[in-house]
């Protein structure tokens, strides 16, 4: 009971389909991706290897994810200047300038808002003091316990603790 | 009369449990494959309801789509057809009557109700199939001619038999090259993809913190068994080591994530080593073998960085397996001390060489001495005296412990449990052995079939679930066979890799009695892939003769390319850690920065990471079709 000196696939019928077979799977994993893998180096912009395409700052605040903010304030996006936003939900489609903070707070973006916090953020910036008190006002509690822990605002601004009106939730917080 | 109510018992016990896998396999796919449509119904409101109130109705119970059909009848598409929600709509005050749900059970009517068309779908499925292999078995038994003399299982022949000579060598080095070449693809951008991988803040910046002090202190310092509940010495040398031995901190990460990749590596090129394919046939089979190796959670939770310390521990075990199949010779005992040492002192799951040494001596593994056993003996007596001798500090839970479909905080399992933990000790280790040989469950969850339950369950899981089930089948298989063949002979080195991936499943599952982890596995999966190597290669052998049946060979085929798939989904599990790890670098800096404000060591350390932390270059998942993702994992 020794294993074959010779080749099976070469002596034994039916054993050259059963060798393949079982090597087929591997052999087209390691062309696949050879071809994948190579092809995205070749193009960096291969559908399969390349990020998704980039969407305004704002519109990223609102609906992206949080690398692809974090893009933005890596290219040089300053987080703490306001930008024209507009939402059919959040501002009944007007057009109101706002910081980004906002922004990501109104949206619910815990981890944009961390992130924003991290890269420059200031909570003594104009626009920004109120932060907290919208992710009250929305119902963000996570959010806002975030925002006070690790924005370390020099002057603590207290919240308005009025009902919220009904209405589009940034527009109302806003006016 | 006998004759035949044998065959049939047979033929039955043989059809019920095709029946059973066919059931359970047409769920499993069916599961994750069969669409979840907004199930369509009518309800009749009460004169009374108003406006609002129905507005806030179909808010509560998920009813979409509203369009009036007459009179206060509504056609809605219900999204959420759980019992619950059918249930409280039926019995809801505004609601008069409704149509296409069955108010007796609170389900939607049959024609709609995927949680209960699925399991009868399946069902139907395993009884064909149960009935379809009872007819060809049959008909099989009456065209086939009678089995000539059963083909020997070839035996892998050992390092010392006459044949191994410089043909046979030539032979090896080819096709173990040829291996390697169909292999490097997957090494290689697995690899790549570790080594774009950065450091997360958790888990790296405390322990190289750790490291500063202790190394401040005596290098001593890292063997002090009472210093935690745990013990890695060389684990924390090595970073130790690293950090003063380089010019920059960046390179000494570096350093270490080279370190880790290596071990990945030469795990990969040992395994080709050690299974020394000498035929096209036995390079399919390693071939095999080393997607089963990659594919495994035991394997893909180890690449983790920086927890590198199993990792280190797997290649060793394919040295010391190496090294006692070779024949005897003078530096074997003292490299295998060493080995053992080095695995331990890395992680505690080394010690499952010890047992594995032990049983290939009394195996008769040529390369193992009585004088290599006592003293690997000695090495294991003297770290379990030391290591309890400091156990007065441990707590019974040392981390959160999956348990059912859930996971119990440590506190709390001590609450629950801490009066007498033996039975969730006994749970994790089990639950560590399940998924080294069932994928399920997993950190001791059992998540598979809470999904399946659900009808949330994903391609990949079926995928694992069943890729895994089949191999240990046939695994199982193969050691039947290997240990019946030896039965009263000399051990063969088969037979002890039969018997040694026993041991390290039991070994490793004991190991994890704290709580499960897929990382606990890892010592196991390079002997489950040894033995993969050769049942898959036993199976394959008993498939080449005309005749027998193509089924067969396909559902060969199948196991192959269900692998092949468990080792690519493997790359974008990496991947997939590399983005989590990054995404905490960007989300968390401020909170730690806050947190750590009076820790002012680990504020630089924090602060001179961010840059590999932040790294554009960080290695990102493919952004593959959705049906191709869902096939490869949940990353």
């Amino acid at each position: 009971m020794t294993a074959p000196d010779v080749d099976p696939v070469n002596t034994v019928p039916r054993a050259h389909l059963v060798t393949w077979l079982m090597a087929a799977p591997a052999l087209v994993g390691a062309l696949g991706l050879a071809a994948i893998e190579g092809g995205g180096l070749m193009r960096p912009a291969s559908p399969l290897t390349a990020p998704p395409p980039g969407r305004s700052f704002a519109d990223t605040l609102r609906n992206g994810s949080v690398e692809e903010a974090y893009a933005h304030v890596k290219a040089g996006q300053d987080p703490n200047a306001p930008l024209p936003f507009r939402d059919p939900d959040l501002t009944a489609g007007r057009e109101v300038m706002v910081t980004p903070l906002l922004v990501a707070v109104a949206a619910g973006q815990a981890n944009t808002v961390m992130m924003l916090l991290s890269f420059g953020a200031d909570l003594d910036a104009p626009g920004n003091a109120r932060a907290a008190c919208l992710a009250d006002r929305l119902g963000h509690d996570d959010i806002a316990a975030g925002i006070r822990r690790n924005g370390r605002p020099l002057v603590d601004v207290p919240c308005d603790t009025r009902p919220p009106e009904s209405g589009p939730r940034l527009l109302s917080f806003l006016d | 009369m006998t004759l035949i109510g044998g065959t049939l018992r047979r033929l039955l016990a043989t059809g019920a449990a095709v029946f059973a896998v066919a059931t359970l396999a047409a769920w499993l796919t069916l599961s994750a494959v069969w669409p979840r449509h907004p199930v369509t119904v009518r309800i009749r409101w009460t004169p009374a309801t108003t406006d609002n109130q129905r507005a806030d109705a179909e808010r509560r119970f998920h009813l979409t789509s509203g369009r009036l059909d007459e009179g206060t009848t509504w056609e809605y598409r219900l999204t959420d057809p759980s019992t619950s929600n059918i249930r409280a709509l039926v019995l809801h005050g505004a609601v008069d009557d409704t149509a296409h749900l069955n108010r007796l059970r609170y389900r939607p009517e049959f024609a709609q109700d995927r949680s209960r068309q699925l399991p009868a779908a399946a069902v139907a499925t395993g009884a064909f199939g149960a009935i379809a292999f009872v007819l060809v078995t049959r008909r099989r038994r009456r065209t086939v001619a009678p089995p000539g003399p059963e083909r020997p299982l070839p035996v892998v022949d050992d390092w010392t038999a006459p044949e191994s000579g410089p043909a046979a060598r030539r032979q090896e080095r080819l096709w173990s090259l040829a291996v390697l070449g169909v292999a490097a693809p997957l090494t290689i951008v697995l690899c790549t993809a570790m080594w774009r991988t950065p450091y997360p803040i958790s888990e790296t910046v405390s322990l190289l913190e750790d490291v500063e002090i202790a190394q401040e202190r005596s290098l001593l310092s890292f063997f002090d068994p009472t210093a935690r509940s745990w013990y890695r010495p060389l684990y924390h040398l090595t970073w130790s080591v690293l950090w003063r031995g380089t010019e920059t901190q960046s390179t000494s990460l570096q350093a270490f994530k080279l370190f880790q990749i290596l071990s990945a590596a030469v795990l990969i090129l040992l395994l080709v080593r050690c299974v020394r394919p000498r035929t096209a046939f036995d390079a399919a089979a390693a071939a095999f073998a080393l997607a089963v190796l990659v594919g495994m959670p035991g394997f893909r939770d180890n690449l983790e960085l920086p927890l590198l310390m199993t990792l280190v521990g797997m290649p060793i075990a394919l040295m010391l397996w190496w090294l006692m199949e070779r024949p005897a010779a003078w530096w074997h005992g003292p490299s295998m001390v060493v080995l053992v040492l080095v695995a331990i002192g890395f992680k505690e799951q080394g010690l499952v060489l010890v047992p594995i040494l032990l049983v290939a001596w009394w195996m008769g593994a040529p390369g193992v001495g009585r004088g290599t056993a006592a003293a690997v003996t000695a090495v294991a007596l003297v770290y379990l005296t030391v290591r309890f001798g400091a156990a007065g500090s441990w707590r019974p839970f040392e981390q959160d412990v999956g348990l059912g479909f859930q996971v119990v905080a440590a506190d709390d399992a001590f609450e629950r449990f801490g009066a007498f933990p033996w039975w969730l000790y006994a749970y994790n280790a089990v639950s560590t052995a399940g998924n080294i040989l069932f994928s399920e469950p997993s950190n001791g969850r059992f998540l598979t079939i809470r999904d399946a339950l659900q009808g949330t369950i994903a391609p990949w899981q079926v995928n694992h679930v069943l890729s895994s089930l089949a191999l240990t089948g046939l695994i199982a298989w193969w050691g039947v066979q290997v240990m019946r063949r030896d039965r009263g002979c000399a051990w063969s080195p088969e037979s002890r890799v039969v018997v040694l991936a026993v041991i390290a499943v039991a070994a490793s599952g004991t190991l994890g009695f704290n709580y499960a982890r897929d990382r606990l596995g890892g010592m196991s999966v390079v002997f489950y892939a040894l033995a993969a190597f050769h049942a898959v290669r036993a199976a394959a052998w008993r498939l080449t003769p005309p005749g027998t049946s193509g089924g067969l060979v396909v559902g060969l085929f199948l196991l192959a390319a269900a692998w092949q798939i468990r080792a690519v989904g493997t790359i974008e599990d990496v991947r997939a850690a590399s983005e989590a790890s990054q995404r905490e670098w960007i989300t968390a800096l401020a909170s730690r920065r806050a947190d750590f404000a009076d820790r002012t060591r680990y504020l630089r350390i924090l602060e001179s990471m961010a840059g590999q932390g932040l790294d554009p270059a960080a290695a990102r998942r493919s952004t593959y079709p959705e049906w191709a993702a869902s096939l490869l994992g949940e990353q």
